[in-house]
This record gives structure tokens, sequence and C-alpha cells, in this order.
């Protein structure tokens, strides 16, 4: 058996007074949770730093008092709509106006507190992926360095020479520690003097002089003065790898290959150039991850403020080129 | 008894001087030949025939691996891989190689090896040679698409880039790649050739013929219900109605 509900007593309410039993002071707060997510989209929308405080500070105003303007004219229609004892809105407005004020400028105080607290917890993740983004940098510049490729190869020069000319074997030793003094230098850095850089590949190339015999010439044209010029580390060597790998590799006649650096007006452009295979017959390998990670970190350090490309040389071969803004390079201050 | 005639094979002559050195040092081994690439290589193998090859996997243009893939299974030498990554060494293994050397190369290490090669030299099965072939084949599409064809002229070898094929038919039991006028006999299967190729720049139109998507110039439907392919160089060619779908994705 099913017992039937009570019922309740007295005529079913209309919708008037169930307002007003839920009480027409409430309105206020009704409205206040109808518009909340639309108040904290508005409060997010509002960019201090774009707009300037004051101006910040006048939306907000405007909004609060248009929220009270706005629950005061519904409180004044709820109430008094086809009422014959409605006054002039004009005398029910002040002391709309007084019941709405506080419960509004709380709720603003909420909203405000609610997107500063989302404002410092995106400050601080912008923080994190930007430092995020300089290691991951570093990591790229440094692994794309020292290909182990080329440390074994190296290593096996060397004990070939300490057999045939020890002398020798010293001196390509010593080439090795410098490269390998440098890499362990710069692990820190982002951005180095263009000298630095080219003391780098000056050594890679020397040692690779010895390790293709004398198949492999190279040239460096770089004017004293640009030593000091602003680079990204690590920027060239990918380049010179690529043009030894490409322009040298596997030719039994070897190739020549020439890193030039000139400053024009506010721009620094780059260049590497191999005299070898060129682009067309073996355009899949150009484009290694060396090369794509050079587009990346061109990109990080100047945005689109940089020229990569990748040509064909003067009558065969390849250029690498890029053009990047003319800086002069600043220490970093050392951390205490 | 007679020498182990022995070829060594790198690229970068200083590194290639160590195993020379050694195998110079070696009693019972032969230096007959010192390769530069890969290329020589397999000029030097088809021409000296050795015993042994001392050979460098990371090598531009042909690798160590590409080097075995492309050699006529019955005349297969024993085959010693040097690498300076540790992961090309353990590729080498799986290759059915006798060893493979690590660089820098010590003489103790490099003994040992010669040892092994002794003793896969004195009792050498039937299938070595096709073993290490169809695995080299293996271990070198491991390292992408194919983006060369090693084809050879008696006991010249050549590289076509596969950028420079056009299009190619089957020829008895080869694959004649064109390029432009002239064409390249090449050993090895439509089904080889299409499963080794980057599918987005080669497509299958026929049971015998693959092109060069870059090169293809117009695509007529036939009443047949294929098409007929136009290639640069007035080339036209028949798709067959069982690879329309291929054809079809290309239009698209």
């Amino acid at each position: 058996m099913r017992r039937a509900l009570p019922r309740l007593p007295g005529p079913a309410p209309n919708f008037r007074t169930l307002l007003f039993m839920l009480g027409v002071g409430s309105i206020v707060w009704y409205a206040a949770a109808i518009s909340l997510p639309l108040l904290l989209f508005a409060a997010r929308r509002i960019a201090v730093e774009r707009q300037g405080r004051a101006r910040a500070i006048v939306i907000a105003f405007a909004i609060v008092l248009s929220m009270i303007a706005i629950t005061s004219v519904i409180q004044y229609v709820a109430i008094y709509r086809g009422s014959p004892m409605r006054p002039g809105f004009s005398a029910y407005a002040p002391q709309a106006v007084r019941q709405n004020v506080l419960p509004w400028i709380a709720l603003a105080g909420i909203v405000a507190v609610v997107e500063a607290r989302r404002r410092a917890v995106h400050a601080a993740l912008d923080r994190e992926r930007l430092r995020a983004k300089v290691a991951e940098q570093r990591l790229i510049a440094l692994t794309g360095q020292l290909h182990p490729h080329f440390l074994f190869n190296t290593l096996q020069g060397i004990s070939t020479l300490i057999h045939r000319d020890p002398d020798a074997a010293d001196e390509m030793l010593a080439k090795l520690s410098d490269l390998l003094r440098d890499l362990l230098r710069h692990r820190d850095h982002v951005l180095v003097p263009l000298g630095d850089e080219i003391r780098y590949a000056r050594t890679y190339l020397e040692i690779s002089q010895a390790r293709f015999a004398d198949r492999l010439q190279f040239r460096i044209d770089v004017a004293p003065a640009l030593d000091q010029a602003s680079v990204p580390l690590f920027i060239l060597q990918p380049l010179v790898e690529n043009a030894l790998a490409h322009g040298i590799g596997g030719r039994a006649r070897g190739g020549c290959v020439v890193v030039t650096a000139r400053r024009d007006g506010e721009r620094l452009h780059l260049e590497v150039e191999d005299d070898g295979a060129g682009l067309i017959t073996s355009t899949t390998l150009r484009e290694g991850i060396g090369l794509s990670n050079t587009r990346e970190r061109l990109r990080a350090s100047f945005g689109d403020d940089h020229g990569f490309s990748l040509g064909s040389g003067a009558d065969r071969g390849a250029v690498a080129r890029i053009n990047i803004p003319f800086r002069v390079h600043e220490p970093p201050v050392a951390s205490p | 008894m007679t020498a182990i005639r022995v070829v060594a094979v790198d690229d970068e002559p200083l590194a290639r001087e160590r195993v020379s050195t050694l195998v110079r040092e070696t009693d019972g081994l032969e230096l007959i030949g010192e390769g530069n690439n890969g290329i020589e290589a397999l000029d030097l193998i088809a021409r000296l025939q050795p015993d042994l090859v001392f050979i460098d996997v990371e090598m531009p243009e042909l690798s160590g691996f590409g080097v075995i893939a492309a050699l006529d299974d019955a005349r297969v030498p024993a085959v010693i891989f040097i690498t300076a990554f540790e992961q090309y060494a353990l590729k080498a293994f799986e290759v059915g190689a006798v060893d493979y050397l690590q660089k820098p190369v010590t003489r103790q290490r490099f003994a040992a090896a010669v040892t092994r090669a002794r003793e896969r030299l004195a009792r050498r099965s039937e299938d070595y040679g096709l073993t290490l072939v169809s695995s080299a084949t293996v271990a070198e599409r491991a390292r992408g698409y194919r983006t060369r064809f090693v084809v050879r002229r008696g006991n010249t070898h050549h590289i076509v880039p596969a950028d420079q094929v056009d299009w190619m038919d089957v020829a008895d039991n080869y694959l004649s790649l064109h390029v432009g006028p002239k064409s390249h006999l090449w050993r090895g299967t439509m089904k080889q050739a299409e499963d080794e190729l980057d599918p987005d720049r080669f497509v299958r139109i026929h049971r015998s013929a693959i092109v060069a998507v870059d090169r293809i110039l117009t695509v007529r439907t036939h009443e047949s219900g294929g098409h007929v392919i136009e290639i640069k160089g007035g080339v036209h060619l028949r798709s067959s109605r069982q690879y329309t779908d291929r054809v079809r994705a290309l239009l698209r």
C-alpha cells in the first residue's frame, strides 16, 4: 500500500507569493549567483597591465554600480508589479540601493580575491614555463654538441697517432680538451660572445681536419671587431657539423668549409658554406635534428626577428645563413 | 695456413689507420685493401673477394649495414663492424656479424674479434651469407626510409639517390630505375622498393611500376577503370584498377 502525501494547506502559491515567501530581499543573492560566472569572466578580461590601474578601477566600479541598479529595478518590479500601492521608482530607489550596495561590494571583493589568486598562480606558472624553456634551450644547445660519433672517432684518431706520431697525438688530445672545457664552461649560458663560438668552431674544424687527413680545408672569415657580438650558445657548430657531414664525408677528394660573420647595420650575418654535393642529391639528409634545433633556438632567442635558410652554394655545395639582431654581449651577472 | 685476406673501410682515414695497423701487426692477416666509403667498400669486396671485412657502420651516403645489404649473398665475407655508437653495436650482433668493435679499438679487443673471425671462417655455415645480407637489410631499413639505391655494373658500384628517380618498373629479376633519359638496374623487388621508400614520395601505381609523386604531371581516368599517369619527360604510365585507391589518395 502506498501512503498518500500530505497536502499543503491553503491555496497553491502563485509566482509572486512564492517570491515573497523566499524573500524579496534575497533577489540580490539570486542575481549574484547567476551573474557570478559572468563577473569572474569580466574580471579576467580586465588586463591591468594593458589598460592601466585607473581604468581598471573605473571599469570595476561601473560594473558594480550597474549591478546595483539592475537588482534595484528587478526588486521594484517584483514587489510592485501590478500593485495599486506602487510608489514612484525614484522614491523607492534610495532604499533599494541601500539594501544592495553592501552585497554587491562584498561580491566584488570576493571576485577580486579569486581573480588575484588566479593571476598569481598564472604568473608563477609563466615564470616556471620560462625557466623550463631556458633550461630546455640550454639542453638542446648542449646535446647538439659533441656528437658521440665525433667524440669516439676523435679518440680513435688519437689512438692511431699515439703509435705513429706521439706529438700529433698530444696536439689532438689538447684540442679535444679545449673543446670539452668550452663545453663545460658554457653549459649554464644561453648567449655567448661570437669570439667564443668562433674559437669552438675553429677547434672543431682543426680536429676534423686531422680526422679526415688532407681531405678537409677550411677558412674562418670574421672581423675581430665582431668578437663581442652576442649569439646563442653553439649556434654555429651544428651548421659546421652539417657542412662537414655533407660537404666532406664520403667524398674521396675532400672539400672546403667556409665560416663567415659580418655586420650589416643592426644585423649580424653568419654563414657556413661547403662545396659538397649540395642540396639536390641529398635533401632528405640535409635538414637533420641539428638544424631543426637551430631553428627552434633562434626562435626562442629572437622570436620572429631572425632569418635562417639553407641554400645552394656559389657554384656547388650548400650554404646555411643566419641573420640575427646585432647586440654587444653583456657578461651574465654572477649569481651570489 | 693461408693468410686471411682483409679489407678495412672507414670514411675517416685516421680512424681507419688504427684498424689497418692492427691488421698488419697480426700474424695470419693480410691487408689487401682500404676503402673510404661504402661504394669503395662494395667495389673492393667485388674485386678482391676478401675473407674478412672491417667496416665502420656510421658512414655518410652508404652505411656499413647498407654495404652488406647490397652484397650478393653468395659472396659475403665475414664482417666485423666498427662503431662509435653503442646502439649500432648491438644491432651489428643481430645482423649476424662475426663481432663488433667500439672506438677507440684496443689491441686486446681486436685480437678477440680476429679469433672469432677465424673460427667463423673455419666452419662456415651454408646460409651465413643469406642471413647476414637479409638481416643487414632489416637493420638498414630500421634507420629510416631508403634514400639511395646501390647499382652495380661489373665490379663497380654507384649510388642512385632515390630523389633522382622519376619512376621504376620491373625488368626480369631487377628493377629498372628511370632517371631522366637514363635507367639503372637495381637488384631488388617491387615489394621491397615499395616497403622501403617513403610512401609520401613514391607511389605504386601498378603491379610492376612505382612513380615519384612530385614527377606526376597529369592523371586521367581511363575507360578501363584505371588511370593514365603522365610524368615529366612525356612518359605515360597505366595504373591498374587494383592500385586506383593509391592514385586517388594522390589527387586529394
